[in-house]
């Protein structure tokens, strides 16, 4: 059988369009390692408590303590919501629910991150700035 | 033929994932909601590690965290067409790095079970 | 009706370094679909322009490309649908033998590895192995797959996984294992739940958008795990 030796991939995407299925999967990856490089972190700063006692938790939280930081941190609380949803409805899938409705559900899921990102602003937001 | 290879993977993955919505949700809600001016301080820590309630939920957390993350990281790592020695070794290598921080967490959650 | 123009992926691995889009002014018909404007071009401005089609009636699967940013079956695309600049390219993602033809061998060989025939060890009954026309329902969005390879090539599991099976083979796994005449349930099984299985989808859905036949693959996948968890966890 012909066989050319090295066919390229057809890579050129001239007017992709990414589907919402497709959407909902990168940023499920894109916050999945994220948070997994805040959990070693995470596990990391709260050690600080083992190695210097209390002073030097203390010191490490108020030096923390910024605006800047707890800005991200809202980015970190936004993440932790999306992710968690957007598995939620993973979960609903898993279990056969809603896989016609993909589109719908997805929908759903922005919808309600947006509600309890906004909720979290709110009560969260006064203290920082 | 070789058994269902992977069947459980996938299940840990989301019986994790649901555990951790509720474990954490208690876990951002205690320290960002309640009393969001307060910032994290070693007493309160300590306090609200007497309760053995917290700290079953924080062992908890550490745990199914580390599982869900690391688990969900080689699944990223698998979707690379990896062969499979490199998956086995991979599988132990994250085991090892999962069983170590979760020890290593543990241990520092227990500096404040000590005053 | 005015003119379309027409964007072509070329690409011939003799003689260019890179593919290339070529342009060509089309006069326009009412009812024409995009196979008819690469005769168009095949017959009255470009011989060497490479392309598969057969049926020219959505049966055969032999036109899957990337048309207008969708996977799209040449022969029933409507130009009037998409506005009169067509941008047409091989199936993304494939490989590239010339122009818009792509390499299918992977694709029809990973379906070839999940048995894609009725498995039965037991003895043929006297007159036929019986399918009520309930079970018949069931499996008749499944069977209309035509193995265009659009799934296939729309899957970003694919796109990474050499060895992944690819939503086409999963589907049709499952279309077999959800037919009552089939007694192929655990040689399936062991098949497909595997790491270049099941567990490579990730509920993405790219392959039930991309599907020109309309067919939920997702959702044939999905009830697929589900019978592979229902088994480990009952120990069957």
């Amino acid at each position: 059988m012909y066989r050319p030796k090295q066919l390229k991939e057809n890579a050129d995407l001239s007017l992709r369009n990414i589907p919402v299925g497709m959407w909902g999967w990168i940023l499920q990856r894109i916050t999945g390692l994220l948070l997994v490089f805040y959990l070693m972190l995470h596990i990391l700063v709260v050690s600080v408590a083992m190695w210097g006692g209390q002073e030097s938790f203390d010191r490490w939280m108020h030096g923390l303590h910024n605006p800047v930081l707890l800005t991200l941190e809202l980015g970190l609380i936004l993440t932790v919501i999306y992710h968690a949803l957007n598995g939620l409805r993973i979960v609903l899938f898993d279990l056969g629910y809603g896989i016609r409705a993909q589109r719908q559900v997805f929908a759903a899921v922005m919808v309600l991150t947006a509600l309890i990102f906004g909720y979290s602003l709110y009560v969260i937001v006064p203290y920082i700035y | 033929m070789n058994g269902m290879k992977g069947v459980w993977a996938w299940l840990g993955q989301r019986v994790s994932g649901v555990v951790l919505v509720f474990l954490l949700g208690i876990h951002l809600w205690v320290l960002h909601f309640v009393d969001p001016g307060a910032g994290v301080v070693f007493q309160g820590v300590a306090i609200r590690l007497r309760s053995v309630f917290f700290i079953v939920v924080d062992l908890a957390l550490l745990a199914f965290s580390l599982y869900h993350g690391l688990n969900g990281l080689r699944t990223v790592i698998l979707d690379y067409s990896i062969s499979e020695k490199a998956a086995r070794k991979l599988t132990w290598v994250l085991t090892a790095v999962g069983v170590a921080a979760f020890v290593y967490g543990a241990l520092g959650l227990m500096a404040f079970l000590s005053v | 009706m005015q003119k379309i123009t027409l964007n072509v992926y070329r690409f011939d691995p003799d003689l260019d370094q890179e593919p290339y889009w070529k342009s060509y002014e089309l006069p326009g018909r009412e009812g024409v679909t995009v196979l008819e404007v690469l005769f168009e071009v095949l017959e009255h401005h470009d011989g060497s322009l490479a392309f598969r089609y057969s049926c020219r009636e959505a049966i055969c699967g032999a036109c899957a490309m990337y048309i207008n940013g969708s996977h799209r079956l040449a022969c029933k695309t409507q130009v009037s649908h998409l506005g009169r600049v067509l941008w047409v390219s091989p199936l993304p993602h494939m490989r590239v033998i010339k122009d818009l033809v792509v390499d299918m061998d992977p694709f029809f060989e990973k379906y070839k590895l999940i048995k894609p025939y009725l498995l039965s060890n037991s003895k043929p009954p006297e007159k036929e192995r019986y399918q009520s026309p309930d079970e018949r329902r069931y499996i008749d969005e499944m069977i209309s797959c035509i193995l265009c390879g659009s799934c296939y090539s729309s899957c970003p599991s694919v796109w990474t996984g050499e060895h992944y099976l690819g939503p086409a083979a999963l589907m049709w796994a499952y279309r077999f294992t959800a037919d009552g005449r089939d007694e192929g349930d655990a040689e399936r099984l062991n098949l497909t739940a595997q790491e270049g299985g099941l567990w490579r989808c990730h509920t993405i859905f790219n392959c039930t958008e991309a599907c020109p036949k309309n067919i939920n693959l997702t959702h044939s996948i999905q009830q697929l795990k589900k019978k592979a968890a229902a088994r480990v966890l009952g120990g069957k």
